[in-house]
């Protein structure tokens, strides 16, 4: 499946996987020293994309992984995550502290069970990745704020210095988001449901990495809020965000209008970066849409998805009673939730190239222009 | 009297006969599932068969269960070999009638993630398959479901969608897919309670910087 080779231990990589109900990306610091953000499942295996991909190294995770960031709770950010957490018993984890506030708890212990007991979901994981950090009192979890430095990593051997700064949640974004839980509550008497979904996502971590000479600005799900004190207005503006301008970005919201700000792409990273994002599918929905597409090529041409195939019918095999049946009762066909997961890896040239770039994709992978040669404009 | 390998030998079918014959997709709750089932025992001892044969089911899992798929029933009678003398008190007539049979053939479990006015979609994880992800999403006619549960449809619902075939007593076969809501239980005040007690101890003893 990933068919790449530990990097050189003076590389820098940044390597995104999704779509897998959410996305994940990894930071190479150098010396085989790594940051998470986020998980997804690799259909294929079941297992999270990460752990995948370490085995595919011959890297075992627990001693490479420096820091673990959660930078969005919700389903399509975390899935496999807990599993990750397992996997690196002395890694610190990183989230909006809203996640270990008790409304924010008590929220996810009432819609624990809800489906089967061995169906994934966000709320599981992020259940079951409280409850390995209460076990683990002595690595302490990390709160994600505006402008807070959460790791600082001093230049050692091969290895980059590295600091990564939280950009977000602000403090108004932290208070709408436990508004916004008490609003959920469940109310006696009436009929249990699935975890709603939370829009905008509030506690979404948008994260600033400085590896050596080398900066990335990774968007999460953070939306623009068009207010001073929330989303990427309050980041750009902001007097004790990091300087400089980063050469990779991981466009925000899957490439969606509500991440975009223009002063981000002016102020914040430098002319025609690397652009990476993963598409999101819900429903009828495809992120990014035409629209997008031409919006961030127009900003740069260096621009990749992590896959550029549609949902495709449901391959799944059935006997021809179950399939007949099948035809009579749904609206169309059966389609996958997901396309195949697929990757973007860049490699810088070490010390020597800091800022010469080499990319690989998944087989499914491509450049941002062709993500919607199958679709034929759909979704304008 | 019944020995325990005639009980067993009933029971399985009967239980999943009793579960689909004669009752609506409604009739989920355990109390008018083993009210069928002592209907169909013929016996008024509807408190010794409750006992009885949900023993077999763990108090963990079946709190959280609104209802029982018959597969689940049948697989821990099945294996609960045991307990088969256990199941029944002694003395207890199971009913020879023949009884309407449903084998289901393929199951998924799916929640609605959006509704339009003629339609909804929904994922689904194949049950049958014993998938964990929900690999697949479809759309559904909202006209197909029970005027209650389309009254009742929300985001977040969650349904069983079920196809098998039934035998009528007289062998008649036909094919069928049921989309069955979910008689999810309702929030109570001590379950809420106990988890907002739960959520201030976890936050207590996290240790957050």
């Amino acid at each position: 499946m990933m068919n790449l080779s530990q990097p050189d231990p003076d590389q820098i990589e940044f390597i995104l996987f999704g779509p897998g109900y959410g996305e994940c990306a990894m930071i190479h610091l150098g010396e085989n020293q790594w940051i998470i953000v986020d998980s997804c499942l690799n259909k294929k295996t079941g297992k999270p994309a990460a752990l995948d991909y370490f085995q595919s190294i011959g890297t075992p995770p627990e001693e490479a992984v420096k820091l673990i960031v959660i930078s969005h709770w919700h389903d399509d950010h975390i899935r496999g995550l807990s599993d990750i957490v397992l996997s690196c018993p002395k890694t610190s984890i990183c989230c909006s502290s809203a996640l270990t506030k008790e409304d924010f708890i008590a929220h996810i212990l009432h819609y624990k069970n809800i489906m089967l007991k061995n169906a994934s979901s966000g709320v599981k994981e992020i259940t079951k990745i409280l409850e390995i950090s209460k076990d683990r009192p002595q690595i302490p979890i990390k709160r994600a704020i505006a402008n807070r430095l959460v790791l600082d990593l001093p230049l050692q051997g091969t290895a980059h210095s590295c600091k990564v700064t939280t950009l977000s949640p602000s403090d108004k974004e932290f208070d709408n988001f436990l508004k916004e839980i008490g609003s959920l509550v469940p109310v006696k008497g009436r009929k249990k449901t699935r975890a709603p979904s939370l829009e905008p996502n509030d506690t979404s971590v948008a994260i600033w990495i400085e590896v050596g000479d080398v900066k990335l600005l990774l968007g999460s799900d953070l939306e623009e809020k068009n207010s001073p004190l929330s989303g990427w207005c309050a980041i750009v503006k902001s007097k004790e965000r990091p300087e400089g301008k980063a050469s990779v970005f991981k466009i925000p919201h899957h490439g969606s209008l509500t991440g975009h700000n223009d002063n981000v792409w002016s102020d914040m990273v430098i002319q025609s970066p690397f652009a990476i994002l993963s598409p999101f599918r819900n429903a009828g929905t495809i992120l990014p849409m035409t629209h997008d597409v031409s919006r961030i090529l127009g900003l740069t041409s260096n621009s990749y998805i992590t896959t550029r195939h549609p949902a495709p019918r449901s391959n799944v095999h059935r006997s021809p009673s179950v399939e007949r049946s099948i035809k009579e009762t749904v609206v169309g066909k059966i389609r996958a939730t997901l396309p195949p997961m697929g990757w973007v890896s860049l490699r810088n040239g070490g010390r020597a190239n800091p800022n010469s770039w080499n990319i690989q994709l998944s087989d499914s992978g491509s450049h941002l222009k062709n993500f919607y040669d199958k679709f034929g404009g759909h979704n304008t | 009297m019944i020995d325990g390998n005639t009980v067993l030998s009933h029971s399985e079918e009967t239980l999943s006969l009793s579960w689909q014959s004669g009752m609506t997709e409604k009739q989920s709750s355990k109390f008018e599932l083993y009210e069928e089932i002592a209907k169909d025992f013929s016996c008024s001892k509807e408190e010794e068969i409750h006992n009885n044969i949900f023993h077999t089911v763990s108090d963990e899992n079946y709190d959280d269960m609104s209802y029982f798929v018959p597969g689940e029933i049948c697989d821990n009678l099945a294996h609960a070999d045991s307990k088969v003398t256990d199941l029944f008190p002694k003395g207890i007539r199971i009913s020879q009638e023949p009884h309407p049979s449903f084998s289901v053939l393929q199951e998924w479990e799916g929640y609605v993630i959006s509704i339009s006015d003629t339609t909804f979609t929904a994922r689904l994880t194949d049950i049958t398959k014993s998938h964990e992800i929900e690999h697949e999403e479809a759309d559904f006619l909202l006209d197909d479901l029970e005027d209650s549960d389309r009254r009742a449809i929300s985001l977040g619902t969650i349904f069983r969608w079920i196809i098998g075939y039934r035998r009528s007593p007289g062998g008649t076969k036909d094919r069928l897919s049921r989309i069955v809501f979910r008689n999810v239980p309702i929030w109570k005040e001590k379950e809420l309670n106990k988890n907002k007690h739960d959520a201030i101890e976890m936050a207590k003893q996290l240790n957050v910087e």
